[in-house]
Formats: structure tokens, C-alpha cells, sequence
């Protein structure tokens, strides 16, 4: 088992369209199930395979078993549950919410110019693409005040909810990069340590 | 009442195939099942869960994901297991973000590991110490589900509560 750079495999990503991330999921089912000892989710090619029959509904579960059988491993090695902080976290969602409304923006100037195009009146086309701009940004900040809150406030530092709120903000990306973290560090930390023990 | 071990993929096709009928079958089986691990009532019981979120377009629902997830810390702390004091919010958060499948399949998933974890520490009673683990709450829970000498036959359900 070896570490895996973070930012390297957030750019495979992006680069292979999602792909890549799939393979990294395969490869977290597995390192994480050996190093837990325990086996909650169904094996990695298959967890990657029922993500994308189940259009990413079998991702939550999967954060939730992954996350938990993560923490657990740390803890039975010494370890705090996260290896990230919860600044990191909250920087994470901030810049996200933002760069998702900027994103919504844009996207939604590219359809007011298509709408343009086509004839269509621009009061009527300003009006709608707007209400939707407004009530998805509403959603987006909503979401995040929810997610900041229980970082902050939550009664038990299994990072568990943290990883399910952002995935419903649709920043599963970045959750797997905060497992991978926390993997990295408890092999960084953990193992020499853990193997002397036994 | 024993509980039993439901497969969740089962569960799952079998709701959608049943446009939904199985689903409510299922609730109705996790609040049971639940209250049994537990050992009290802590919420309606099963029939009147359902009766409950379709008077209220399913709103009660809200209600009783947060109590499933309070009662599964309690049954899990109980037996000395580890348990995400999130548990209640995370089912919650599923639930109004309309992913309540997945909570109810984490639910399963948790009233399983509770299921493997009686059968192996009944199973070692009649050793000479089996390794108990430590019991932080309530001491008196696991009575619930130790096999009986006479062991009724499989799929006997007779109501014997309250």
C-alpha cells in the first residue's frame, strides 16, 4: 500500500472526466478495507460499479461506511479520527460555493445569449434564467451554512457528516481527497507504529 | 423478538420493483427491528409509522429517521460498540435532502452489525469468560437476544410485546 498524491489525483481527474476518480474509489475501497480489517462496503470494482448503475446514490453510503471504517482504523492506531483540520474544511467549502455560483453565472449568460439568438423575447429569457440563477445560489449558500455549521459544531470529530454534506453539494471530488488525506497521514504516522504493537 | 439480518440490496429492488409497497413493508420491519435492539418503544411502533407519514405526506418520516438514529446510538453504546454521535443529524440530512433510501439502507446496515455482534457474543457465553466488552450504559441489554434453550423453529413470529 502506498500513499497517492492528492493534488495529482483531483488534475486525473478533471483530465480523464470523472474516470480516473472512479479507479481512485476502486483503490480507497480497498486500501481502506485492508487497513480497518473490516469489510462494510461491497469490494472496489464493484463499490465504483454500483455508483454508477445507482447514478452516484450508492456514493453516500459509501462515504458514510468508508468514513467511518477510516476513523475507526485511525483511532485503534492512536490517531485522532481526521487528519484534517477544520479550517481546511471550511476553506474548502467557501471557495467551492463560490466558484459553483460563478460557474452558474456564466453558464447561465451562455444560455441568455443562445435564448438571444434564437428570437426569444429578453425580458421574458432574463426573468426566467435569473429566478433559476437566484434559487440555485440560494441552495448552494444554504447548503454551505448547513455544511460550516455542523464542521464546527458537530458533536463527534467522525468527519462521517462532513463527507455526506459535500457530497450533496456535489463536491464528491473532494471528499475522496480528504479520505485520501487522512489515509496518507495514517500511513505517514500509524503503521510503523501500529506493526510494532503487533 | 429476535432480530433478523435483511439483505439491503434485496430490499432496495424489491422497493423499487414494488413501486414502493416494500418500501413501507421495510419501515415498518426497521422500526420493529429497531425498537427490539433497543429494548423500548421509541417511537410509534411499526404500523403506525406508516399510518403517521401518510396522513403527514411523509413528514413524520423526518421525525422518525432522527429517533431511528437515536436509537441505534443507544442500542449500539448499550452493547459497547463505537458510535458516530452524528448518527441522528446524518440520517436527517439524507432524509430532507431526499435521499431517505440511503439512510434507510445505513440503518439496515447498522441493525445487521448488531445482529452479528449478539449472535457472536451469545454464542461464547457458555465458555468460561467470554471477553466482554466494556459496557460504558446500561448494562442490562443484551437478555433480549440470547437464544432460549428451547429453540423455536425459524420464521416463528409471534407477538409477545407489550
Amino acid at each position: 500500500m502506498q500513499k497517492r498524491n492528492v493534488v495529482l489525483s483531483i488534475v486525473l481527474t478533471f483530465v480523464t472526466c470523472g474516470i480516473y476518480g472512479l479507479y481512485w474509489m476502486a483503490r480507497m475501497t480497498k486500501e481502506v478495507q485492508e487497513l480497518s480489517g473490516e469489510k462494510k462496503t461491497a469490494s472496489g470494482g464493484m463499490a465504483a460499479l454500483f455508483t454508477v448503475l445507482s447514478c452516484t446514490l450508492y456514493s453516500y453510503y459509501w462515504f458514510y461506511q468508508i468514513g467511518g471504517s477510516l476513523a475507526e482504523a485511525r483511532r485503534q492506531r492512536g490517531l485522532s479520527a481526521d487528519s484534517v483540520s477544520n479550517m481546511t474544511y471550511a476553506v474548502t467549502t467557501v471557495v467551492l460555493t463560490i466558484l459553483s455560483i460563478i460557474w452558474e453565472a456564466l453558464s447561465s449568460m451562455g444560455d441568455f445569449a443562445g435564448a438571444l439568438e434564437n428570437g426569444e423575447d429578453p425580458m421574458v429569457t432574463a426573468g426566467v434564467l435569473g429566478m433559476s440563477l437566484v434559487a440555485s445560489a440560494c441552495f448552494s449558500i444554504l447548503t454551505a451554512c448547513v455544511l460550516l455549521f455542523m464542521i464546527y459544531r458537530r458533536a463527534d470529530d467522525n468527519p462521517r457528516i462532513v463527507y455526506i454534506l459535500m457530497a450533496i453539494l456535489r463536491t464528491n471530488l473532494f471528499t475522496t481527497a480528504f479520505l485520501q488525506a487522512s489515509v496518507n497521514d495514517l500511513l505517514d504516522h500509524g503503521e510503523s507504529q501500529y506493526e510494532g504493537e503487533r | 423478538m429476535r432480530i433478523e439480518k435483511r439483505s439491503i440490496a434485496l430490499c432496495i429492488i424489491l422497493s423499487i420493483v414494488t413501486c414502493g409497497i416494500y418500501g413501507l413493508y421495510w419501515v415498518y420491519k426497521l422500526t420493529e427491528d429497531t425498537h427490539a435492539a433497543v429494548g423500548r418503544r421509541t417511537t410509534a411502533s411499526g404500523g403506525m409509522v406508516i399510518l403517521y407519514s401518510i396522513i403527514t405526506c411523509s413528514f413524520y418520516l423526518f421525525y422518525w429517521q432522527y429517533k431511528m438514529g437515536e436509537s441505534i446510538l443507544e442500542a449500539k453504546k448499550q452493547r459497547g460498540l463505537s458510535a458516530d454521535q452524528n448518527i441522528p443529524i446524518i440520517y436527517l440530512v439524507l432524509c430532507l435532502f431526499g435521499l431517505a433510501i440511503v439512510s434507510e439502507a445505513l440503518l439496515q446496515s447498522s441493525l445487521n452489525d448488531i445482529v452479528d455482534f449478539d449472535s457472536q457474543m451469545t454464542e461464547p457465553l457458555t465458555q468460561p469468560v467470554a471477553p466482554a466488552p466494556t459496557q460504558p450504559v446500561a448494562p442490562a441489554a443484551l437478555p433480549d437476544s440470547q437464544p432460549q434453550p428451547t429453540q423455536s423453529p425459524d420464521g416463528n413470529q409471534e407477538d409477545k410485546k407489550d
